[in-house]
């Protein structure tokens, strides 16, 4: 990664975390009772318990608000889906480690160092 | 289930959950302190910060390593079930875990670069085209940042405002989280040791955990055989009586739906066997007090209507049953949540 992408990466981050702190505080306060009727009512330490969330999240809850998606799905299973994500990571897992355990480098002993490195290590 | 929200749902079944949780912990770091110190080789010791980090980011993959073997043992055995009811204050603690050992890494080991210490922590080690020499810090950064998304939406509210289908894709994430730990770890301890005990532990808690997710999905399809639904649509479930009274059968249909036919003074109804919480499998509870009650999390539901009682307004689909000459039916399709349903009446009982 270079430094510029780096600290682009980070700033761009950071600029993330502010808008989240602005919109979160505007979820907690004014949006979280209008979203969901339990929130009504709900004391001081709910809604700093949420901020984090409305902070971290506010892309997802924004634009849920804006697309009006329905907020109540019906539930449904979940296991054939943790089933195949399991068989996907599951192999990608192994084969990364066994790639990363063959192409290991090789630290020399010194007694296979080149003389002249060995002289310059003993001084 | 909450009327009005709070922090946390205090109740002495959590308290005594989180104590256990807080002094195995202690335990955990304490112990591994020791070892960690008593097994370094004569000359040689790590510092305090060092021990620190190592000490706190094994107690963030050992948790999430119980996190997530939890579901499948409670799926093989019942006895599991009551670990369930407060994951989520495992994973909360998890974060805060994995948090620490993060921040207690920057300031060791970039905190005294020119640079920021978290553009340091990127361009520090450069090479990211190599398998062997990869920065695997970045791999636990990014799994750090999954880890928050999950921490911070843990709350019951983040799921009804988001939604529960995709609060449940959203907590999917620990999957990836968690095989990018395991990178992190491994690539880590393959560039700065000899591949021994840590190398060893971390494959071992790898395939135990994959072990139970595979072995509880196959004993999975063995118990929900599918049920042959007979000419006019209805499922035919045989004597009522065999249903163990306050109890159910789950039944998987042809059309990949599980229905919880439950049994209960002289009476049989039939709901969803999702529960609209967080999909707990509401036929592995019983009927208790008049009302279904998941074994996850204690959510309640009326089984004539698959409503929760008032306050709580949470429903799940309903189905409709019959019994004809002593034979038990229900059929496979779903009506709307909260929609009543006149349970069948066991002659004789």
């Amino acid at each position: 990664m270079s430094l510029a992408f780096a600290h682009a990466f980070i700033a761009a981050l950071t600029f993330y975390l502010i808008l989240g702190a602005v919109f979160g505080l505007t979820h907690v306060v004014f949006l979280a009772p209008r979203l969901d009727a339990g929130a009504k009512g709900s004391g001081f330490w709910f809604r700093v318990m949420i901020f984090p969330g409305a902070a971290v999240l506010w892309p997802l809850w924004l634009f849920g608000l804006i697309l009006r998606r329905a907020r109540q799905s019906p539930p449904k299973p979940w296991r054939r889906l943790h089933l195949r994500l399991w068989v996907v990571l599951a192999p990608l897992i192994v084969l990364s480690l066994m790639l990363s355990l063959m192409v290991r480098p090789v630290i020399p002993k010194n007694d296979t160092l080149p003389a002249a490195l060995l002289e310059r290590a003993d001084d | 289930m909450s009327h009005v929200y709070k922090a946390i749902d205090w109740n002495r079944f959590k308290r005594r959950y989180d104590l256990v949780l807080a002094l195995g912990l202690l335990a955990f770091l304490g112990a591994f302190m020791a070892l960690s110190i008593a097994a370094q080789p004569p000359g040689q010791s790590f510092t305090p910060m060092q021990l620190a980090i190592r000490a706190f980011g094994a107690a963030a993959f050992l948790l999430l390593n119980i996190i997530l073997a939890i579901g499948p043992l409670a799926r093989l055995s019942k006895r599991f079930i009551p670990l369930l009811y407060n994951r989520r204050h495992l994973g909360v603690v998890c974060f805060v875990l994995a948090l620490i050992h993060g921040v207690l890494n920057l300031l060791w080991y970039q905190g005294f670069s020119a640079l920021n210490p978290l553009v340091a922590l990127f361009v520090s080690n450069p090479r990211y085209t190599s398998i062997a020499g990869f920065p695997f810090e970045s791999l636990g950064f990014a799994a750090l940042v999954i880890l928050a998304f999950l921490a911070v939406s843990s709350h019951d509210y983040w799921q009804k405002v988001l939604g529960s289908s995709f609060w449940k894709v959203l907590h999917m994430g620990i999957y990836f989280a968690y095989a990018l730990l395991v990178l992190h770890i491994l690539l880590g301890v393959v560039q700065e040791e000899k591949p021994g005990l840590y190398f060893a532990a971390v494959a071992g808690a790898f395939l135990l955990v994959s072990g139970l997710h595979f072995a509880s999905a196959l004993i999975g399809r063995v118990r929900d055989k599918k049920v042959q639904s007979s000419l006019d649509g209805w499922i035919n479930l045989g004597d009522p009586a065999a249903i163990p009274d306050t109890r159910a059968r789950i039944v998987h249909t042809e059309e990949g739906q599980r229905i919880a036919v439950f049994r209960y003074d002289g009476k049989i109804s039939a709901v969803s066997n999702v529960c609209a919480h967080q999909n707990g499998p509401l036929g592995e509870g019983r009927v208790t007090d008049g009302c279904v009650t998941c074994p996850w999390h204690g959510w309640q539901y009326r089984p004539e209507d698959g409503r929760s009682p008032p306050p709580y307004n949470e429903m799940i689909p309903t189905y409709r049953v019959q019994i004809d000459n002593g034979i038990l039916y229900v059929h496979p399709q779903s009506l709307a949540p909260g929609t009543p349903t006149p349970p069948a009446v066991i002659e004789g009982s």
